[in-house]
């Protein structure tokens, strides 16, 4: 349960490694980490539980490779039309802090900052993607006030809200239907944290050995507003959010190829994750989990004979590079009484970014008031196009 | 139909020289224009390729003061960019890319490049991006190695390398640099090979370029895509396709930064790429289109030579036409005749002329390469194209000129007398008709001259005076001809002989007369345009240069307290009498990009603000007056005149230091020191860090001097082209000449004039018909150098050149106009020498 999200971090992660700093080097950095306590690159490694300290854990640890901050919100306007929002920062260490020159260019950074944004409207969806150098301030993470950033796109605190990063607020620039609006989503007071895997750390893969530290807060109120650039009234939404933190130096083993993850928020006020890792031949890989927080903000691991999680036979959408995503999954839950599909809210929520994913709002079939987010990796090979800047 | 073709290939096949020689004339027209335009289209080639490198997609740049843009500046205008605010009226803007641009030398003192990129925000051409596939650079021993980004943005000195730079080191190879850090190779820029990417360039990330050009607080520019950059329409961009050389300005929707960015940054300038290639490319463009002009101006000789050609040979034949009119044929049929006859030739000559334009291209390339890259810092040219579009406009131009030069002729054809006239063909001497032709030109000249019709209006004028010359060729030389005969009139026959056949002979010469005098007129106006730049330039050198001692380079300012010291004692022991420091900022003044030195001297006059030429010209300000220039003078300041500037594509002016108060200057250091050099050298050498860039005056000048003859070498060949294209006119003429005179010959052969007689006889002719060609070359020559210095140059490049006449140049025209119109007639004056009696009286018989 606990680790579900972390092999899609390690997914990302590896990616993104491979984005940054060329393939060879990341192996490398793989093989020799699954040994030691620091790998040979100088990054730390997550191998034993620590103490979590907030608010300062949710700031950055340039110790460590890789980190991500990532917040989804499924929302409803005043039609019952649904919207989706999700606000993605990653951090990818180039070099570790003790390997560093002293460089004498203040452009000189050693990490690297990519952000995606992704939105549903009932009109469609989009996805934008932002690079930016560990430099300037153009990106960045602090953690009282809580803030989270790359350029104009901020995750921010309200005043008061420490140790947690909520209440906060999501500001951003976006382009919408070929029109740039301002996009506000207001979080409410979390539920959480909740720390997955062994109080906190989680494993990565069973191969490697290499694990993360990683929590989450899995529920907040959200409101959105979107607001065209002239004239036009903004658009209101509102529903609830999920938060996770995690941070790692690790990746995921050779034979994995994606991962199916899911977070429904139920009416019944239970907060449900539940993930799968594939192998290339499509088999599951072994690691399956599955997570249930109770409204009162406990949390139980789902024993794997406890639920079931797959495709509906054939309910593929085609991407536009040829993969076929399964936008309805067969969700049983019996100690909640679930049996039901999980449905896209839109088919196309796909993110045709540097690395292509699908991600986006679905609801149970049965239950309009049970969304979440479903999140799809591995049905297409990465797009050979180099990251965009999007504006 | 088949009868009249049966007639005129007997007639060719009676004189194949003739055909042959037309037919080269042309083909060597054709074959200039084409050269011309394939190296003029390989220059913008490798200049597109160059600015794709290193501008990419980018269609407008942001630069702060100074030409540079701070740090500050930066982030301000990133995150005005990501919010959609950068631009007035929050116009989108689809690309941004901040870049620091620089120059390195290479350990064999060339430059290098250096360009730091943003590798996320790159609006490069695709591959100097990062992308996920991480380019491939070639290992040793083969196999391809991934780029490590990381490597690229965390390692000080990464280096991705065009195939040009040390192309023997592998990545992970280190590529020293005099005077900086080595740089480590990370890769190749992929996708280009030695031959297509001949620019030494080196891509570094931002924070590697900031180091390596000192420059750790500020940037070169940033680069913008703008969705609604103008669109550069089908017509605009054909004709400057089809006219190398001719830029257009676009009209373009202004953009302008938001006023907050304004106000917030003053100095920030917001310019179109167009609007700098504008600037800065004009100058290699009024290059190239000289280049093409004289390409196209051997066309026009070969051109006229057809013209010539066919009239003779139509008139020729009217007796014959009448014949056919009188058996039925329909005018329109003769008309198609001749126009067809035409159009055989034009294509015949223009199809040997595309093969041969092809090679004389891949003789120009290096000419050409080096004047763009000696006078406009351009890029080099490596290969030529595979551009159909100058093949496909020597081709139209032949054709289309064959039928316009055929066109009256063969309506001459097609209202042929039916009964024949007596007598010999009629001789075309021009006349009246002629005459106001060529003042009528001669006032359009005038006329271009005197108004503001810019260096296009001057060129036309040249062709039109060029045309009014040619036109007034043949009446002028009748009128020689006859006051010649008149003053000849004592004397003994073998004498005046040659006279009276020349007079006759003027109707089949005149045309390859006037295409001579075009040809000659045109060497002589270029070598005194050519001599008289190469002095100015000189004098120029002399006026610029006149300290014994220079020295130049970026050390000189971190050595400038020991250089000071030196100098002082230098002055002390009576060595150096004086010193001029400079240092050079680049700006924009009044919309113009410009060069401003800042000087201070010691013992020396004291510095003043003034412009150079080219500046001055450009602004309007050759009389003096002030300049207001915000930010940078105090208030409006006095200028002084002007001065003498042949900078190649650079407006500068120069200033007293203290004057300035723009930002620091970036540029380097320069210093002028007056003393003899081998006493100051040794003293100045100790208190510089790198005394190779201490130099004596001499080899200064010397260099200069010899880029600028390199760099007009291409002219002289071009010049050589089109004299070729005349002497081949002239042979054919000549030939046709001594074609006419085999019946006069041959009668007096019979009567008992030797062989050598008739041979002297065509070789005087020729030689007065040519020398009257020569003669006619030298004031036209003269009135086009003229034009060429002080309306083309002055209005293409801003610059005054000091005509300088040359009596070399006069001299050789002479000669070869004798040389051509001798050597054209040697072989038929052999012919009528070696000629038998009995052959002259075949000749007689077969000509009734």
């Amino acid at each position: 349960m606990r680790r579900a999200r972390e092999s899609a971090f390690a997914r990302f992660g590896a990616i993104f490694l491979l984005l940054s700093v060329g393939i060879g080097s990341a192996q490398a950095a793989l093989e020799a980490g699954s040994v030691l306590g620091a790998s040979a690159d100088g990054f730390e490694r997550a191998l034993a539980p620590r103490s979590f300290q907030f608010p300062d854990d949710h700031g950055v640890k340039p110790a460590f490779r890789t980190q991500w901050w990532y917040l989804t919100a499924h929302l409803k306007d005043g039609q019952g039309q649904a919207f989706g929002v999700q606000f993605t920062l990653f951090r990818q260490g180039l070099l570790a802090p003790a390997q560093a020159p002293v460089r004498a260019s203040p452009l000189a950074g050693n990490a690297l900052w990519m952000a995606h944004l992704a939105i549903t409207t009932p009109e469609g969806h989009g996805a934008e993607e932002r690079f930016a150098r560990d430099a300037l301030g153009l990106a960045g993470v602090t953690s009282a006030p809580f803030r989270a950033w790359l350029e104009d796109w901020t995750l921010e605190a309200a005043p008061g809200a420490s140790p947690a990063p909520f209440p906060a607020t999501l500001s951003a620039t976006v382009t919408l239907g070929g029109q740039r609006q301002r996009l506000t989503l207001t979080l409410g007071a979390p539920r959480g944290p909740v720390l997955q895997g062994d109080s906190g750390l989680s494993l990565k893969s069973r191969e490697t050995g290499s694990a993360s530290y990683y929590y989450s807060y899995p529920r907040m109120a959200a409101a959105l507003t979107l607001t065209p650039p002239t004239g036009e009234a903004p658009r209101h939404a509102s529903g609830l959010a999920w938060f996770d933190r995690e941070w790692s130096s690790g990746a995921l083993a050779p034979e994995q190829v994606g991962w199916d993850w899911l977070a429904l928020h139920l009416s019944t006020g239970h907060d449900l994750m539940l993930f799968r890792l594939r192998r290339a031949d499509g088999s599951l890989s072994g690691v399956r989990e599955g997570t249930l927080v109770a409204p009162d903000g406990k949390s139980v691991r789902l024993a794997p004979g406890t639920y079931r999680f797959e495709p509906v036979p054939g309910a593929t959408w085609a991407g536009p590079r040829g993969g076929l995503w399964p936008v309805r999954w067969r969700l049983d839950l019996p100690q909640l009484g679930v049996v039901d599909v999980v449905s896209a809210v839109q088919a196309d929520q796909h993110n045709p970014l540097t690395v292509p994913y699908w991600e986006g709002v679905v609801c149970l079939e049965e239950d309009e008031e049970s969304c979440g987010y479903l999140e799809m990796t591995g049905y297409e090979p990465p797009t050979d196009a180099r990251p965009r800047s999007v504006e | 139909m088949s009868l009249l073709w049966r007639a005129r290939w007997r007639a060719l096949l009676r004189e194949p020289g003739q055909s042959a020689l037309l037919i080269l004339s042309l083909a060597l027209g054709v074959a200039v224009v084409v050269a011309v335009d394939l190296v003029n289209a390989a220059s913008r080639s490798a200049m597109a390729s160059a600015s794709a490198q290193l501008q990419g997609a980018s269609t407008h740049r942001i630069e702060g003061p100074g030409g540079g843009l701070s740090l500050d500046a930066y982030g301000a205008l990133r995150r005005a960019w990501r919010a959609g605010t950068l631009l007035e009226g929050d116009a989108p803007v689809t690309g941004f890319a901040p870049l620091l641009e620089g120059r390195l030398t290479l350990p064999d003192g060339s430059p290098l490049r250096l360009l730091g990129i943003d590798p996320f925000s790159s609006l490069r051409q695709e591959g100097v991006g990062v992308g996920t596939e991480a380019p491939a650079a070639e290992a040793p021993g083969g196999g391809a190695q991934p780029v490590s980004w990381g490597q690229f943005l965390t390692s000080p000195g990464a280096a991705l390398l065009s195939p040009s730079v040390g192309p023997e080191l592998a990545p992970g190879d280190r590529l020293p640099l005099p005077g900086a850090p080595a740089l480590t190779v990370l890769g190749r820029l992929p996708g280009t090979d030695a031959d297509a990417a001949p620019l030494a360039l080196a891509v570094v990330d931002l924070a590697t370029a900031q180091e390596w050009l000192g420059a750790t607080d500020r940037l070169s520019r940033v680069e913008l895509a703008l969705p609604e950059a103008p669109p550069r329409s089908v017509l605009r961009r054909g004709l400057e396709r089809l006219f190398p050389g001719l830029l257009l300005p676009e009209v373009a929707p202004e953009v302008r930064l938001a006023p907050a960015l304004r106000a917030a940054y003053p100095g920030l300038q917001l310019r179109s790429q167009r609007e700098t290639e504008l600037a800065l490319g004009s100058l290699a463009s009024a290059f190239q289109l000289n280049l093409a002009a004289m390409g196209l101006l051997a066309l026009v000789v070969g051109l006229y030579l057809l013209y010539g050609a066919l009239a003779y040979s139509v008139r020729r034949r009217l007796e014959s036409f009448g014949r056919f009119r009188a058996l039925g044929v329909a005018p329109a049929v003769l008309q198609r005749h001749v126009l067809l006859e035409a159009m055989i030739f034009a294509g015949l000559g223009a199809l040997l002329g595309l093969l041969l334009g092809r090679f004389l291209a891949g003789g120009l390339l290096g000419l050409i390469s080096a004047t763009l890259e000696g006078l406009y810092d351009q890029v080099a040219i490596a290969a030529l194209p595979l551009d159909w579009v100058p093949y496909g406009k020597g081709l139209v131009l032949a054709l289309g000129g064959g039928l316009a030069v055929a066109w009256p002729l063969a309506r001459e054809a097609g209202r042929a007398p039916l009964l024949p006239r007596a007598g010999r063909p009629p001789a075309q001497t021009g006349g009246r008709a002629g005459l106001a032709f060529a003042l009528g030109l001669s006032l359009l000249a005038l006329a271009l001259l005197t108004m503001p019709s810019g260096y296009l209006g001057a060129l036309l004028a040249l062709a039109a005076i060029l045309l009014a010359g040619a036109q007034g060729v043949g009446p002028v030389t009748a009128l020689l001809l006859r006051g010649l005969n008149r003053l000849a009139a004592p004397l003994p026959l073998r004498l005046r002989l040659p006279l009276r056949e020349a007079s006759r002979g003027l109707g089949r010469a005149q045309l390859a007369l006037a295409a001579l005098v075009v040809a000659l007129a045109t060497a002589v106006g270029m070598t005194i345009m050519v001599t008289s730049f190469r002095l100015t330039v000189a004098d120029w050198l002399e006026d610029r240069l006149d300290a014994p001692v220079l020295a130049r380079g970026r050390a000189l300012g971190a050595a400038r307290g020991p250089l000071e010291e030196a100098l002082e004692a230098a002055r002390r022991d009576g060595l150096v009498s004086g010193w001029v420091w400079r240092q050079s900022v680049d700006d924009w003044l009044e919309g113009l990009p410009v060069r401003v030195t800042l000087l201070e001297a010691v013992g020396r006059e004291a510095p003043v603000l003034r412009l150079g030429e080219p500046l001055a010209r450009q602004l309007g300000r050759t009389e003096g007056g002030v300049v207001v220039w915000p930010g940078r003078l105090p208030g409006a300041e006095p200028l002084a005149s002007y001065y003498r500037s042949y900078g190649g594509g650079r407006l500068d002016l120069e200033m007293p230091r203290p004057l300035w108060q723009g930002p620091a200057p970036t540029g380097a250091w320069g210093l002028a020191v007056y003393g003899a050099p081998e006493v100051v050298l040794p003293r100045l050498q100790a208190a510089l860090p790198r005394s190779g860039e201490l130099l004596a005056q001499g080899p200064v000048k010397a260099r200069a001097l010899a880029i600028f003859d390199r760099t007009f070498r291409v002219t002289a060949v071009l010049q050589t082209i089109a004299g070729v294209v005349a002497g081949v006119g002239l042979l054919s003429a000549f030939a046709a000449l001594a074609l006419d005179r085999r019946q006069q010959l041959s009668a007096l052969r019979i009567l008992g004039a030797p062989g050598p007689f008739a041979a002297r006889q065509l070789l005087l002719e020729a030689g007065l018909l040519a020398g009257i060609a020569g003669l006619l070359a030298l004031p036209l020559g003269a009135l086009a150098a003229w034009v060429l210095c002080d309306a083309v140059n002055l209005r293409a490049f801003h610059w005054t050149l000091t005509l300088h006449w040359p009596p070399a140049a006069f001299f050789e025209a002479l000669l070869l106009a004798l040389g051509a119109g001798l050597l054209a007639a040697l072989g038929p004056a052999l012919q009528a020498w070696r000629a038998p009696t009995s052959e002259a009286l075949e000749v007689l018989r077969a000509q009734g």
